[in-house]
């Protein structure tokens, strides 16, 4: 990755703040991203992957809020940035795609000028972002433009309304596209189709691309990059190939184990790691993966960093080669 | 990765039965404009001066007359035309009906959606103000007020505004703070849009629906109101005709003359009844998950 990163987290750390004090949710998260570069925040329901993404755009609301770390975004420091300027900065050069497409459109207002909208927010004409929203959904690969622009959402599919909201969050040519989990809420043919297009995109525009995800495999052959996340920490952050083939988190292991494998008739279908991730108000004295990792043992009394592990880093004290099997 | 443009059918773009159809198929809401339509356009022609007789002019040889050819309602026991008091005094009910209810439409509806949609300092003072407003019975609270101020039909229709601020308030928050936390006004912020124009343009016009029926509804309460004032003689001055002055000087006469009771009191129930209709039907006719097909 050469060049200066686009995007660089480092030791954020989000927290609900209460009268009693402060509840840490993400644990001093670190994360780069270069140009065009794609990363997958891979984590359970609760990881603190959303939170992130939100925290890095800076859209938590209270109680939530940044306690710690900084975010630099093409050589400016987020955190520190006036709402104005942020604001600016949002919807033109960094965008979102959201979960549930069936509810992030606004259902009185017709697609196009929504789309439209995207950019007259941003300084664009009116007539030339009403131009420039048609040959969008051209190219989101909605069908008869023209007419679809004057729809509204109730009128459209699932896999429609995604696209038409991939066409919002492209409008401006952002440089960074935080997709988070933009599949789970369709079907899986359309699922393809959605993910196929985004990366196409991607290519075409150069930008660089988050995925928060759930799910490994759904975004294994799109990224560079995996990061891990476990109860707000990062455990792993490595090149893909690497963390699909040697896994440097027990955690990781655990998740590839996971992945449901039809073909493999040696192990039962379904397996799943026992116990369930601790909650923000649980205390875990060390490695927060202790309790359920089948590798634990006394060293990981003491909390584990983020350490260099051939090309990528892991949060464990115990390299691979010690693991059991 | 090699996924085949997909063929997806287009949006049929079904056409959209609009919401004005929509409410003249039900029939309460049918009901509801014909009759709302009927006493409006009455109203209308008294401002225009276009009664049968004049609605302030004493006959006292027609006194307390039953209705006739020529007096369509009877007359009062001062020989004045009760039709034409009655549609004179629909107008002034309507006046004072639509002031306060605009009134009170736009100030509540603006406290309502700030105080949903930002919380906290804005929050507070606002549903302080209106839960205070809602511990009086709105009778008694118009009634102090309108006899708080010099009796004009301003200061009716202001102190019953202030009576029904607070259902504005109310009806208007509960939707916002739900909008509030709604995906595509969430989109709107992550794509950078103002905070006014996601106010303006993504939160005011998926809650007009409700404000347009509350409007309705209110309307009818509000000429209630100002009929039930006026009968307690705290409404529109004389000798301007009230729907609810008539009913008060018809108290006594009842016995003797019928009409003069029945004629302000039918205006009234029609009125109100027509306005409710039109209420409920509005409340189906606008409502967005009725999108295609009637």
């Amino acid at each position: 990755m050469g060049g200066p990163a686009l995007l660089e987290v480092e030791d954020l750390a989000v927290a609900a703040r209460s009268r009693r004090g402060d509840l840490e949710i993400v644990h001093g998260v670190g994360l780069q991203l270069g140009p065009g570069e794609t990363v997958a925040v891979v984590g359970e329901t609760g990881s603190g992957k959303s939170l992130t993404m939100l925290a890095l755009m800076r859209l938590l609301s209270p109680p939530l809020g940044i306690t710690r770390g900084r975010v630099t975004f093409d050589g400016r420091d987020l955190t520190a940035l006036p709402e104005r300027d942020m604001r600016e900065l949002r919807g033109s050069q960094m965008a979102m795609v959201y979960q549930d497409p069936m509810t992030s459109l606004n259902p009185l207002m017709r697609i196009g000028a929504q789309v439209a909208e995207a950019m007259t927010a941003h300084g664009v004409a009116k007539s030339e972002a009403q131009r420039r929203s048609l040959e969008l959904l051209a190219r989101v690969e909605i069908p008869d433009p023209e007419r679809t622009a004057r729809s509204y959402p109730h009128e459209f599919s699932g896999g429609m309304r995604q696209r038409a909201v991939i066409a919002i969050a492209l409008a401006m040519r952002p440089k960074l596209l935080i997709a988070d989990e933009p599949t789970t809420a369709l079907d899986v043919t359309i699922q393809q189709q959605i993910l196929a297009l985004v990366n196409e995109l991607r290519r075409e525009l150069g930008m660089a691309t988050i995925w928060v995800t759930h799910d490994l495999g759904v975004v294994a052959r799109l990224v560079d990059r995996v990061v891990v996340m476990y109860a707000g920490h990062v455990v792993e952050n490595a090149p893909v190939d690497q963390l699909f083939h040697a896994p440097q988190h027990p955690y990781t292991r655990s998740l590839l184990a996971a992945l449901p494998n039809p073909a493999d008739d040696s192990r039962p279908a379904l397996v799943q790691i026992p116990g369930r991730p601790p909650l923000p108000t649980d205390v875990v004295e060390g490695c927060p993966f202790r309790p359920r990792c089948d590798q634990a043992r006394e060293a990981c009394r003491v909390r584990p960093t983020l350490q260099p592990r051939s090309a990528g880093s892991a949060a464990c004290w115990v390299p691979p080669a010690e693991w059991r099997p | 990765m090699d996924v085949a443009a997909p063929s997806l059918p287009a949006a049929t773009g079904r056409t959209r039965v609009p919401a004005w159809r929509r409410l003249l198929h039900s029939h309460s809401g049918l009901i509801g404009v014909l009759l709302t339509a009927i006493i409006v356009v009455l109203a209308a022609a008294a401002v225009l001066g276009l009664t049968p007789h004049d609605p302030i002019a004493q006959a006292p040889i027609d006194r307390l007359q039953g209705p006739s050819p020529t007096y369509w309602f009877g007359t009062d026991q001062f020989g004045r035309d009760i039709f034409s008091r009655s549609i004179a005094g629909v107008a002034n009910s309507l006046t004072v009906a639509v002031v306060a209810v605009s009134l009170s439409a736009v100030i509540g509806t603006l406290a309502g959606v700030s105080a949903g949609f930002f919380g906290g300092r804005v929050r507070a003072p606002v549903l302080a103000v209106t839960n205070v407003l809602f511990a009086f019975p709105p009778l008694l609270l118009a009634l102090a007020l309108a006899s708080a101020f010099a009796r004009t039909w301003l200061t009716i229709a202001m102190a019953i505004a202030i009576v029904y601020i607070p259902i504005f308030v109310r009806v208007t928050r509960g939707p916002v703070l739900s909008l509030r936390e709604s995906d595509f006004v969430k989109a709107a912020r992550v794509l950078g849009f103002p905070t006014s124009r996601i106010l303006f343009r993504h939160v005011l016009p998926n809650i007009l629906p409700i404000v347009i029926v509350q409007v309705t509804l209110s309307m009818s309460w509000a000429v209630l109101t100002e009929a039930s004032l006026s009968f307690l003689g705290l409404g529109t001055p004389p000798p301007a005709p009230s729907l609810g002055s008539m009913v008060l000087d018809a108290k006594t006469l009842v016995d003797l003359a019928w009409w003069t009771m029945a004629a302000p009191g039918a205006v009234i129930v029609t009125f109100v009844v027509g306005l409710n209709l039109l209420g409920d039907g509005l409340r189906d006719a606008l409502d967005p998950r009725h999108g295609d097909s009637a």
